[in-house]
């Protein structure tokens, strides 16, 4: 049987977490981090096939993240969508200019959610 | 000096919109106020005005007798208190809009006018500082310089709590409006309604004009003895005249008033909620009360097209039905519950809640906690925010499904993804916290460039 897909969320409000985890399972293997961290740790243990990343997160924000992820070579090629809010313009091209591949603006739905991940996996190939 | 400058310099000051205010200032209050206005020029005194009052509605019946002045060619002021969103939308000067839906926007008073003015002023304000001039007292006085300047015909003025020592009530207002009067900030202004009717009648001038929604009997009593001892002129509605509501739907009021000048018949009003015909009536009167002083009083039906009042039972979505409203003490949420189930029975809600600390949250729960299929509690940034699972505990037990997410961004997109499409979300409690989550759900679509690796859009 193929291994599912491994999606790693980065985010620290539980219910969001939850929420996303509802969404995408059973067609991916979600994993998930509630900090920095614990996610920088978790793609090092894990080696998601995407990861999703919350730009707004308290002590080691989204940014701080993405730039340990795309400094190291074993994680730098790990197509990270940044999560944002809608008006926070710049913090998405922030993101971009540092190496995100995609973006989803909170409030986001189900759909959205679902169609940037698989467009992420697609474009990697099986 | 420019706006984020000037708007942190104000801040810098005391500010009880932030903190609780202590009572044993009130005694000096006003007199402070007048002798700053001294200090502007006397800014007050160079425009007429309309000052209203109330515990609710106020806001409401400020903006619908603004829209009506406006629609009519005059320039008018306006002057609300706290903003939903940004602080310019608090001094705004309008006249007649191109359209009915014109930008209310452009009215506000501009960043530059704004910067201008407190730099102009700080060596006034500065002045000040260890006397206990207040954000609220600095921000009304610059108002006032700014309509007066702006030569408006006529500026409508909120009060911003209570009456009789407020700030606004250095104000000689040809007509004073009472919004319906009930408790709240009762550390400030009182437990009891004859107590609060008692402040709030301070504004009540000699000779004037007074207009009053229906009040309970307490307070109708006040007001009728204070107009009295005044020689006011009393204006009751619902007694001296009459509102009559044709229709009720999630567009608004279709309304018939009877004032003295005239009927009114057909009156499109694009706000929802019964409560909101009597609001109608009162600024109708007060316009009415305006035309001996020159203003026309034939204004009504083409100023309530030119209405924006946002955060006020706002529906801002329609699969699921998605409603804004600012009803942060009892009387204002017992009229959302009544407006919810008479134009959406039997619909399923889900509530989304953030409110102050100083609140009476249990009543609040009380009156909306029952029968909700779940709450979600939240939280503004606003420093007198109740944190969001402090808040739970007032809500739990009317719902099971309660929960407490901080961020009210990410609260409301796990609720919004949750609810059925038919389903209604009620998203209420201080304006702070309305007023945060519109300002997101306002923002235009983003469009960034994507990634060539990227192909479609989201």
């Amino acid at each position: 049987m193929k291994a599912l897909r491994r999606v790693l969320v980065i985010e620290d409000e539980p219910m969001v977490r939850d929420f996303i985890r509802g969404v995408l399972e059973p067609e991916f293997e979600i994993l998930d981090a509630g900090d920095g961290q614990e996610g920088l740790d978790q793609v090092k243990e894990e080696k998601p096939d995407v990861i999703l990343l919350d730009l707004r997160m308290p002590r080691m924000d989204g940014m701080a993240v993405l730039a340990r992820l795309k400094s190291d070579k074993k994680t730098s090629g790990i197509p990270v969508v940044i999560i944002s809010v809608k008006g926070y313009t710049d913090s998405l091209m922030d993101g971009q200019r540092a190496g995100a591949v995609d973006y989803l603006i909170k409030p986001f739905t189900i759909e959205q959610l679902r169609t940037v991940v698989r467009r992420q996996l697609a474009a990697q190939g099986d | 000096m420019n706006y984020p400058e000037a708007i942190a310099y104000l801040e810098s000051f005391t500010n009880y919109e932030r903190t609780h205010r202590p009572v044993q200032m009130r005694a000096v209050k006003l007199e402070r106020m007048r002798r700053f206005c001294e200090q502007l020029g006397q800014p007050q005194s160079r425009f007429r005005s309309v000052l209203v009052a109330g515990t609710n509605g106020k806001g409401s019946i400020a903006a619908i007798l603004y829209a009506m002045l406006r629609a009519g060619g005059l320039r008018t002021g306006l002057y609300i208190s706290p903003h939903l969103e940004v602080f310019r939308e608090r001094i705004r000067v309008g006249e007649t809009a191109e359209s009915p839906m014109g930008d209310s926007r452009r009215e506000w008073i501009s960043e530059a006018d704004l910067a201008a003015l407190v730099e102009e002023f700080q060596p006034v304000l500065e002045s000040w500082r260890q006397r206990g001039l207040t954000y609220f007292e600095i921000v009304t006085g610059l108002a006032f310089v700014y309509f007066s300047r702006k030569q408006v015909d006529l500026a409508v003025v909120e009060v911003g709590m209570g009456g009789r020592l407020d700030a606004t009530n250095v104000l000689e207002p040809a007509v004073a409006v009472f919004g319906p009067i009930d408790v709240d900030h009762a550390d400030v202004l009182g437990a009891d309604r004859v107590q609060i009717a008692r402040e709030k009648t301070g504004i009540i001038k000699r000779g004037q004009t007074v207009v009053s929604v229906p009040q309970a009997p307490e307070v109708a009593e006040v007001i009728r003895a204070v107009c009295e001892e005044q020689e006011a002129i009393p204006i009751v509605c619902g007694e001296d005249i009459r509102v009559t509501i044709q229709e009720h739907g999630p567009n608004g009021l279709q309304l018939t008033a009877m004032g003295f000048r005239g009927i009114y018949q057909g009156l499109e009003l694009p706000l929802i909620g019964r409560h909101q015909a009597d609001n109608a009536l009162a600024a109708i009167a007060a316009l009415e009360a305006l035309s001996d002083t020159g203003i026309p009083y034939s204004l009504v039906e083409r100023g309530l097209a030119f209405l924006e009042w946002p955060g006020r039972l706002e529906v801002i979505s329609q699969t699921p039905i998605v409603i804004l409203d600012g009803a942060h003490n009892p009387s204002a949420a017992k009229a959302l519950r009544d407006t919810i189930e008479a134009l959406w029975p039997g619909k399923r809600m889900h509530l989304m809640t953030g409110m102050s600390k100083d609140k009476a949250v249990d009543v609040v729960a009380q009156i909306l906690g029952p029968g909700v299929s779940s709450i979600t509690c939240s939280q503004s940034r606003h420093p007198r925010a109740m944190e969001a699972r402090e808040l739970m505990k007032f809500w739990k037990p009317y719902c099971r499904q309660t929960h407490a997410i901080a961020d009210p961004i990410d609260a409301y997109t796990v609720l919004v993804n949750s609810v059925e499409p038919e389903d209604v979300v009620v998203i209420t409690g201080s304006l702070y916290f309305v007023g945060e989550i519109r300002g997101v759900l306002q923002q235009s679509a983003l469009k960034l460039p994507r990634k060539p690796s990227v192909e479609g859009a989201v």
